[in-house]
């Protein structure tokens, strides 16, 4: 499964590829803001992409609306430190396979969300 | 004294009366002309001195008023062979050479009761001169007299029989008079011209009476110097008419006057809270001027005698542009001016202080708003800094676990206290940045942060919020902070059983209503954090009113501007 992941902080990135490639997940790509995601995605066409709400130059909500535009959209899964009560209805909105709080990040439910084959290990 | 003269004038009023009917010669309606000119200057004087205390010109009035009455004996012709009363008419007689000067006097000293030009003075002075030369020259020869009865003048004079100096003492009374009546017709018209437009208008009615008056005493004279006495008694006549006006027309003078200077008192006492916009009109009406205007900087198109300065010449108030004419009245204009310098230096004040004003609440909104910022800076840094790290450390301690495949139930048992303690951790931190400034006010508005704000509430509360337009950065957060004070005090000090919260909207400001059924009796000095929430209120020109009756409940209500 092909994964690009979109979030501001280096740190989580880093932390959040290791959790996922555990999983045996294969993450192509990390992105630091709303236009990397969406220029990658098109670049690297990942199947899946975990997007942060809050990123500096555009809102999580309108990047998932312009990946959903894209010819071959992937699925996208919302994550945020914020909870989704914090989020509101956006969430329910937003053309979006999903929403995980980021302390619940695991690969079973990232799978879960995007609704692919369970993790095989 | 003015009781005195009006108590002798009277009594030698009905005297004349009864010498008029009893021996009068002239007919009825010459003596009543006669009685009434004396009355009306005896009235005109005491009622002068009633609408204007302490004036010299009830003296002079009256004085004018006792003397007519005593010289009327003269006037009547009295057809009597009575030895007292010829005494009675030769005084008379002699004084009547001094109800000229007199009457000149009463003239030049109208309306003030003083002769002050030099003019006037000379005038004055040269009228008692020559009043006091014709008391003699009358005492000593006396009128001539008609040969047979005793038509005019009966007399036991003259003390010296010589008809040459009685045709002289006639001829220089009735030239004298002339001279006396145009010279003091003369200083009056100058007078006049001088004048203010406002001190025309109190001279105006007593000066036309006045120069009329004179002119006729003018003609008199002129007559009786070229001995065409027959003219006389139709010339009498118009005399008597006019000096019966003319008492009326300095009576109603001095009201004029008074009440101009009922005006300027008036705008005096008015002026100082007088708005800036009205102050033209109000001096303008106060001195008779439609002219009037008042400027905030001295112009250079417009004369200097048109304009008064108002206060410190170096850097003036203002300036008043008026007519020249009111440079005749200095005292006036040093009082009016004065007036209005108190009226714009207020205004001046006034502004200075709404600009003050103006500055604290800009810059008191300015520290609400810059705090809010740091606010929001510090809730951002934490979720971005802290928070993050937790995070990570989470999904590191979840990537432990996998990894620990052979561990232990001790190392199992430790990850999962270190994930639970992590859990708490992150959610005391969210806690307290959602305290500091709530994400999710900036993210959905007031009121999904309302909502959630009494999802955590142990209260039973309802919340009704309308549709609300667009608020500003600060309207939105002092609502909120509102709210979650008003809640935070319900739940800690209220007691209360049911919260009702009310967002409405009208007219562009929004009105939060927080009510409890708990047991009230909240103020602002009990250190509730209503009197930080009532100064960020006000800070953004809002209004918090609290209501909180022992017993029956506490009602928070602020209302905002939605800009």
């Amino acid at each position: 499964m092909r994964i690009l992941i979109v979030d501001d902080h280096a740190g989580f990135r880093r932390v959040a590829r290791r959790l996922l490639e555990a999983c045996g997940m294969d993450v192509v790509g990390e992105a630091g803001n709303g236009r990397e995601a969406l220029a990658m995605t098109e670049q690297l066409c990942p199947q899946v992409v975990v997007l942060d709400v809050l990123l500096p130059d555009m809102d999580g909500f309108v990047v998932a609306h312009e990946l959903a535009g894209l010819p071959s959209p992937p699925r996208v899964v919302l994550i945020s430190s914020l909870t989704r009560a914090e989020l509101g209805t956006r969430v329910d909105t937003a053309p979006v396979a999903g929403f995980l709080a980021k302390e619940d990040l695991s690969g079973q439910r990232l799978a879960d969300l995007a609704g692919l084959p369970p993790w095989p290990g | 004294m003015a009781r005195l003269i009006l108590a002798a004038g009277l009594a030698l009023t009905i005297f004349d009366g009864w010498l008029a009917h009893r021996f009068g010669s002239y007919g009825t309606l010459f003596d009543l002309k006669e009685i009434a000119q004396i009355a009306a200057w005896l009235a005109a004087g005491y009622f002068a001195g009633r609408i204007r205390p302490g004036t010299p010109m009830r003296v002079l009035m009256m004085t004018l008023g006792l003397l007519l009455a005593s010289t009327a004996p003269a006037a009547f012709a009295l057809e009597t062979g009575s030895a007292g009363l010829q005494v009675v008419v030769t005084v008379a007689y002699v004084l009547t050479a001094l109800q000229l000067p007199l009457g000149a006097h009463v003239f030049l000293a109208y309306p003030s009761g003083h002769v002050r030009d030099r003019s006037g003075r000379t005038v004055m002075v040269g009228g008692y001169a020559f009043g006091a030369v014709m008391v003699v020259l009358q005492a000593l020869a006396g009128p001539v007299r008609p040969s047979g009865d005793c038509r005019d003048v009966c007399t036991p004079l003259p003390l010296v029989d010589s008809p040459a100096l009685a045709g002289l003492t006639s001829q220089l009374a009735g030239l004298g008079s002339a001279v006396l009546t145009l010279v003091g017709a003369s200083v009056i018209v100058r007078r006049m011209i001088t004048a203010s437009r406002r001190q025309r208008r109190v001279l105006a009615f007593p000066a036309v009476a006045m120069v009329l008056t004179a002119l006729l005493f003018a003609l008199v004279g002129v007559f009786a110097a070229t001995g065409t006495n027959d003219l006389n008694p139709t010339l009498a006549l118009a005399q008597f008419a006019s000096l019966v006006a003319v008492p009326a027309a300095f009576f109603l003078g001095l009201v004029r006057e008074r009440l101009d200077e009922a005006r300027v008192s008036d705008l005096i006492r008015r002026i100082q809270y007088m708005p800036a916009g009205r102050l033209s009109d109000a001096v303008s009406q106060a001195l008779g001027d439609p002219s009037v205007r008042i400027r905030a900087e001295v112009p250079d198109d417009i004369p200097a005698d048109h304009l008064t300065v108002v206060g410190d010449r170096g850097d003036p108030l203002g300036v008043i542009v008026h007519d020249p004419s009111l440079r005749a009245e200095p005292q006036l204009l040093e009082a009016v001016s004065a007036a209005v310098g108190l009226a714009l230096e207020n205004a001046r004040l006034q502004a200075a202080v709404r600009a003050q004003l103006a500055q604290v609440r800009a810059s008191r909104a300015r520290l609400v708003t810059a705090g809010d910022e740091a606010r929001r800076k510090l809730e951002r840094d934490l979720h971005d800094g802290a928070q993050q790290r937790m995070l990570s450390v989470g999904l590191i301690l979840s990537l432990l676990r996998h990894s620990l495949t052979d561990a232990g139930t001790e190392t199992k048992e430790l990850l999962d206290e270190a994930e639970a303690e992590l859990r708490l951790a992150t959610q005391e931190l969210r806690e307290l940045a959602r305290g500091i400034h709530p994400a999710v006010l900036t993210i959905q508005g007031l009121k999904a942060a309302v909502e959630q704000l009494v999802v955590r509430v142990p209260v039973r509360a309802r919340v009704r919020i309308d549709e609300l337009p667009e608020l500003s950065d600060a309207t939105k957060a002092t609502a909120y902070f509102v709210v979650s004070e008003a809640l935070a005090n319900t739940v800690r000090h209220a007691k209360a059983s049911e919260i009702d919260i009310r967002i409405t909207y009208a007219d562009g400001q929004i009105r939060v209503r927080v009510e409890d059924d708990g047991k009230g009796g909240a103020d602002f000095a009990a250190g509730s954090g209503l009197t930080g929430l009532a100064d960020r209120v006000a800070a953004i020109d809002g209004v918090l009113r609290l209501d909180s009756p022992l017993g029956v409940g506490t009602v928070v209500e602020v209302e905002l501007p939605c800009g």
